[in-house]
């Protein structure tokens, strides 16, 4: 899951964006509503964390430019509690609300509600035969036994989980399972894609040669 | 039980009824009982008149008989040999001629006529001789009984004559207008009743509206109004000076209210930094790097709300006004000082500070001037452009001592320009982080300068510079 999380104040952003990374996501930064606005234009985020006061364009404004556009889901992130700005935020086309100063326990909670409701899965249990996916506690058992996962290899089989049956091609994948800093020209995916079938079983992810990977 | 309830409910009422009566029917009540005295004078007056008048016209009518039984009467005493005078008297047979009568009654005129002895000598209605002891001859005595006028006269031996005409017709004319007159008083009393009622409420309507708006306003809704068009000059004016009350009460509450919320909105990031990094930081454990990391934005985090907290306390220090002590001071040394403090804040920034600093005395707290400068100085600094200037002049102009600071920086749209002094106003609309204010530094300089009857002016041209000038008295 690749998010975009955009705040003018650095040490917030880098709290966040660590504690998100930890999850397993791949997180790009935005610093204004300049940069946050090319940069949710440019990119299919899974989401997007927005604050609402930023320089150079507001969140709002951002928002607005992006919905024209997209219907990447967005959380808004502000200080600003007024009911009136909420339901101003939310009429803009936020997806959902928090109020600053929010626990980052509930930010990741509503992110993977955000993210499934987008999927289209209303469930936190993803049944794929022997292997069940729970995005809640983002553990995996197989065969009703706990897998131990990396975050970044949990990432990739909730992505998949979540579009089963589909096929996703490599670029998609990495456009979602890694940031803006990592180099999408490496092995990175084949490694975390053989890792995976090796704790999994071999034929879990099953591979389409010049289309891309698929969980059936 | 039950009782005590009903005693309960009777003392409630009691005491949620004001205890006054109310003005209005105070007024009426005293209105009506004037009117009433008034209609009541009037109305007996008249009633009086009228029956007076009556009885006069009957007395007239009473008058001419009495003399024509006195003529006949001599008449009859001198055909027979009598001559007219105390010794001469008509004899005991006397009767009025037949047809003096007849005419008499006709007009409905009842007489009776006594001999020198009290002997009844003629007469068409039993009536009872009047009092005669003690009258004055020929001079007519006129008496109301029952249903009767009565008149009558006594000659000097002592023949008494007597007239009478009945009232009946009179009286009960006199006790319809009465009631006539009493029911008109009535109408009129109800009429005026109304018509004062109606006044009134007009009168008193203004005030009514103004109890209720104001009821709204104690009730907490400062926006109302008074919307009245008040006819007198008194409620107008009390109206104009409520509304001009409830208008700064209002501004008032606004403003605080607002400062609360920008307060605690400029506490909510830093609040929100230390929660989301501690909390990131105690999910697993981290090496030595990350966690002195983590401590250095808690501080950065804690710093910034401390900044916050002492701004506050310093604006509430400078507008409760306690630090009021003034002495002689140079605008010009305070911006040196300034300048001296600053040159490696400048310098960090790339920015050139440059002053031209002439004489400027004036009688002020010092270090709190200082504090304006500094303010001034420090923004000029953060808002400029690379490589940009500061400029910093002193001197005095028209008695007035002046400091002005202006950098060239990328200006303050114009729209904006009245909004620079508010609290926590930055002229970009993000809380640039970046400059470290905490967006109070130019409401503390106002306030320091309303403290002390100074002057803080801003100009702008953007694009070009952005200049303050702080003047005051020298």
């Amino acid at each position: 899951m690749r998010l975009l999380i955009v705040e003018d104040e650095p040490d917030l952003l880098r709290a966040l964006s660590r504690a998100l990374r930890e999850d397993g996501y791949a997180v790009d930064t935005a610093e204004d509503g300049d940069e946050a606005r090319f940069k949710a234009l440019e990119c299919d985020y899974d989401a997007i964390v927005l604050d609402w006061m930023l320089p150079v364009y507001s969140g709002l404004e951002v928002l607005k430019a992006l919905r024209a556009k997209k219907q990447t889901p967005v959380l808004m992130l502000t200080a600003k509690t007024a009911v009136q700005s909420r339901i101003e935020g939310l009429n803009s086309g936020a997806d959902d609300y928090l109020a600053k100063p929010f626990d980052i326990n509930e930010l990741r909670a509503r992110l993977r509600a955000l993210i499934r409701r987008s999927a289209g899965q209303a469930r936190d249990q993803i049944v794929l035969g022997d292997v069940v996916v729970d995005t809640w506690g983002k553990t995996i058992t197989f065969g009703g036994e706990a897998v131990m996962l990396t975050a970044r290899e949990y990432a990739l089989v909730e992505y998949l989980a979540l579009r089963r049956g589909k096929m996703v091609s490599r670029t998609e994948l990495y456009e979602h399972l890694f940031d803006e800093n990592e180099d999408s020209l490496s092995n990175l995916l084949d490694v975390r894609v053989s890792l995976v079938r090796k704790k999994l079983g071999a034929d879990f992810i099953v591979t389409r040669r010049g289309q891309g990977y698929c969980i059936l | 039980m039950t009782k005590d309830k009903t005693s309960m409910t009777i003392e409630k009422r009691a005491q949620s009824r004001p205890s006054h009566s109310s003005l209005r029917t105070r007024i009426l009540f005293w209105h009506g009982a004037l009117l009433a005295c008034v209609l009541a004078a009037f109305g007996i007056t008249a009633h009086r008149m009228h029956w007076e008048g009556e009885l006069a016209r009957l007395d007239r009518a009473l008058d001419e008989p009495l003399s024509v039984m006195h003529r006949s009467l001599h008449q009859q005493g001198a055909r027979e040999g009598n001559p007219p005078g105390p010794r001469s008297a008509p004899p005991d047979s006397y009767q009025l001629p037949k047809e003096t009568a007849d005419s008499f009654l006709t007009r409905g005129i009842e007489f009776s006529v006594w001999s020198r002895t009290g002997k009844l000598l003629s007469s068409s209605i039993k009536l009872p001789l009047p009092p005669t002891k003690g009258l004055v001859p020929f001079v007519i005595q006129r008496r109301s009984s029952d249903d009767l006028r009565v008149a009558y006269l006594i000659t000097p031996p002592g023949e008494c004559f007597l007239a009478a005409v009945s009232m009946k017709n009179e009286r009960q004319a006199a006790s319809q207008l009465g009631l006539w007159l009493l029911a008109l008083g009535i109408g009129v009393l109800a009429a005026g009743l109304l018509v004062d009622a109606w006044i009134l409420r007009k009168a008193i309507r203004p005030v009514e509206e103004i109890i209720s708006a104001a009821e709204r306003i104690s009730r907490g809704n400062l926006s109302t109004r008074i919307e009245t068009k008040a006819d007198s000059a008194e409620l107008a004016r009390l109206t104009k000076v409520l509304n001009e009350t409830f208008a700064s009460l209002d501004r008032a509450f606004t403003q605080q209210s607002r400062f609360s919320a920008d307060v605690a909105h400029e506490l909510r990031t830093p609040v929100s930094v230390l929660i989301a990094e501690a909390q990131s930081s105690l999910e697993r454990e981290r090496d030595g790097d990350e966690y002195r990391e983590t401590i250095a934005i808690t501080l950065r985090s804690a710093r910034r709300m401390s900044g916050l907290i002492e701004a506050l306390l310093d604006l509430a220090q400078i507008e409760s006004g306690t630090d009021a002590s003034r002495e002689r001071c140079d605008l010009a040394a305070l911006s040196a000082e300034v300048i001296e403090s600053h040159r490696s804040l400048a310098e960090a920034q790339g920015i050139a500070l440059i002053a031209k600093l002439e004489a400027a005395t004036c009688e002020a707290n010092a270090s709190q001037i200082t504090q304006v400068i500094a303010n001034l100085v420090i923004n000029a600094v953060l808002h400029n452009v690379r490589d940009g200037e500061v400029r910093i002049h002193t001197g005095s102009r028209d008695g007035r001592a002046f400091v002005s600071v202006e950098n060239t920086g990328p200006g303050i749209p114009v729209d904006d320009l009245p909004r620079v002094f508010e609290r926590f106003y930055r002229a970009d609309s993000s809380r640039s982080r970046k400059t470290g204010g905490v967006g109070l530094g130019l409401a503390i300089g106002k306030a320091i300068a309303d403290s002390h009857g100074a002057e803080l002016k801003v100009e702008s041209e953007p694009g070009v510079l952005t200049r303050f000038i702080l003047t005051m008295a020298s």
